[in-house]
């Protein structure tokens, strides 16, 4: 997979990386790609991503999972009774166990789906360096060559310790 | 980590003059009347009637008070940050502790009113159950845990005096001296009175856990001398940890806009603490399904009969409300996180959720101690009153007397979110 024409910079500070984020995006930038080696409330604030999508997965998959432990253990418990304890056949309690168990079950499955369902809907080309998983933050600017030089400056000026351009 | 750091030095000098005047006000009349209205019903044709609904308020403002300050060890123990800005207004809740132990020691004179098995001895229990055993060893509980709980507070809030002082009210200065003892904030003094709090926050913990389970077990379960459950300890002080966390929220509410804290306390502190009470409305449910479970497929009578009595019958609208008071309903209004950010919506779970515990505390006493259905009137409204009087009394001396903002803790959480 070869990466588009564009700019490539390693941050080692953090504030340095969210600066640059932030400066691209005053500057009208909106397709850029941000690396960061471990999860960090400053980055994720500077690109100020909408809420995940996924949620609406991971609760669609809970009450399914919800719904079909209370049929599945009703449905089971009718269809071939057996009196066990002196109990009703269909008792509630002990099926709240079976229900939550899945909806935990499809709800975690469900939510997996929708992380591998979304990140491959949304995948970008981008160049990468090692680095970006180790100690270093990544922002690489797909651009056309005319607007390099414009977006070259604003990085190495917000502190990136390399910038590169990749074509 | 200086007042002056951060950025939010006008909103900490504001925090240490804290406008107090109605919560005193407020909580001073609620007092009186309550008061006044215990005494009268006491003494009169019906002691039982206040008595009852007495132990119900001393265990439930108990609980809410102590919950507050064993929300902040547990903050500091799990090295958190975001609550920085309001760990505070749960720790203020730490003024009511001396309170609830004149509260105990009046339980002792009503004793014969709300304690069964003093009429009636079970002999099933052996000496565990006798006056002077249960009235001691109950009593050295609440003096350990509150000394511990105070003395955390009291260290927690040494270094914000020191750095505070100067800022402070010409009229308060002279109670942080006392408070501060000496402490002026140098590196050895900073350090050693944060090796401290390190000891005291998970000593807190462990004694709160194990010490308030005992107190469940003998100032409720032993109301139903006859019942027992293993887990009714749990259940009792997570329940009372959950009270804590629904105050926090309410005070949070309160405090923000009159100490003009809007820069500090923002979304994350209303989505961390509204997924907070979520949590703990699921595991209060977790606990009690998991020991009606157990107790439903044994089917033996003297388990089961605790809780069927109260889930059919006189008792079921009570039982009905607190499960959607504490479980249903803050479980689907604080799912959503528009619903945890927002003020308003926040205030109406958070208070619906401190409510239904309440009910539950009554669910707990009170069919043990009557032949018949629930019952409300002035002497439970009354004497209700009363004890958030004195909560809110107690709480309000302390916004009168401290800063409501640790500026040390506030600029931690600072460091993290900008």
């Amino acid at each position: 997979m070869s990466a588009p024409l564009g700019v490539l910079a390693a941050f080692r500070h953090i504030d340095a990386a969210a600066h640059a984020i932030r400066s691209l995006k005053e500057m009208g930038y909106r397709d850029f790609t941000v690396y960061t080696p471990a999860p960090n409330h400053e980055i994720s604030d500077a690109v100020g991503h909408r809420v995940s999508p996924v949620r609406l997965w991971t609760l669609i998959g809970g009450l399914t999972g919800c719904a079909s432990g209370f049929a599945m253990t009703l449905w089971m418990s009718y269809d071939y009774p057996i009196v066990v304890g002196g109990k009703p056949l269909g008792s509630i309690p002990p099926y709240v166990v079976i229900a939550f168990e899945l909806t935990i079950l499809l709800g975690a499955l469900s939510t997996i789906a929708g992380l591998i369902f979304h990140a491959w809907r949304t995948r970008r080309r981008a160049a990468y360096d090692p680095r970006f998983t180790d100690d270093h933050i990544g922002i690489f600017v797909p651009c056309a060559a005319e607007r390099r030089s414009a977006v070259r400056q604003l990085l190495q000026g917000a502190g990136a310790v390399e910038v590169r351009v990749e074509s | 980590m200086s007042a002056t750091g951060g950025g939010h030095q006008d909103a900490y000098r504001r925090a240490t003059a804290a406008p107090a005047g109605p919560l005193v006000t407020a909580g001073a009349a609620l007092a009186v009347i309550g008061l006044a209205l215990f005494a009268m019903f006491a003494t009169g044709d019906d002691p039982g009637r206040a008595w009852r609904v007495y132990h119900v308020n001393f265990l439930f403002f108990t609980g809410l008070s102590i919950g507050g300050v064993v929300f902040s060890a547990a903050f500091r123990v799990s090295k958190g940050a975001w609550a920085g800005p309001i760990v505070r207004f749960a720790e203020a809740g730490a003024a009511f502790l001396p309170i609830s132990l004149v509260a105990f020691l009046i339980l002792f004179l009503g004793r014969q009113h709300v304690f069964p098995w003093i009429d009636h001895p079970t002999p099933v229990r052996g000496p565990w159950l006798t006056v002077s055993w249960v009235f001691w060893r109950d009593l050295a509980c609440l003096l350990v845990v509150f000394g511990v709980a105070i003395a955390y507070v009291v260290h927690n809030l040494k270094p914000d005096l020191a750095v505070l002082r100067d800022h402070a009210p010409e009229g308060r200065r002279a109670l942080y001296d006392r408070v501060a003892a000496g402490f002026t904030g140098s590196p050895e003094q900073t350090a050693a009175n944060e090796r401290r709090l390190d000891r005291l926050a998970p000593l807190l913990l462990v004694l709160y856990a194990y010490l308030f389970s005992l107190l469940a077990f003998d100032l409720i379960m032993s109301l139903a001398p006859y019942w027992y459950s293993t887990l009714f300890g749990w259940w009792f002080f997570m329940g009372a940890f959950l009270t804590g966390l629904t105050t926090l929220g309410l005070m949070m509410v309160y405090w923000r806009r009159r100490l003009g804290l809007q820069q500090l306390i923002g979304r994350q502190q209303f989505h961390d603490l509204g997924k907070l009470v979520f949590g703990l409305s699921v595991f209060w449910t977790y606990l009690m399904f998991s020991q009606f479970l157990v107790q439903w497929y044994g089917n033996l009578p003297e388990e089961t009969a605790f809780p069927f009595y109260r889930m059919w019958g006189e008792w079921r609208p009570i039982a009905v409300l607190v499960g959607l008071m504490v479980f249903l309903i803050p479980f689907w209004g604080l799912i959503w996180v528009k619903s945890k950010i927002t003020p308003f919506t926040f205030t109406v779970f958070v208070t619906v959720s401190l409510a239904g515990m309440w009910l539950e505390r009554y669910l707990l006493v009170q069919p043990s101690l009557i032949e018949h259905g629930p019952e409300f009137g002035l002497p439970e409204l009354g004497i209700t009153a009363g004890f958030l009087g004195l909560f809110l009394l107690a709480y309000g001396w302390f916004a009168r007397s401290f800063p409501m903002v640790s500026p040390r803790l506030a600029d931690e959480a600072g460091r993290w979110h900008h």
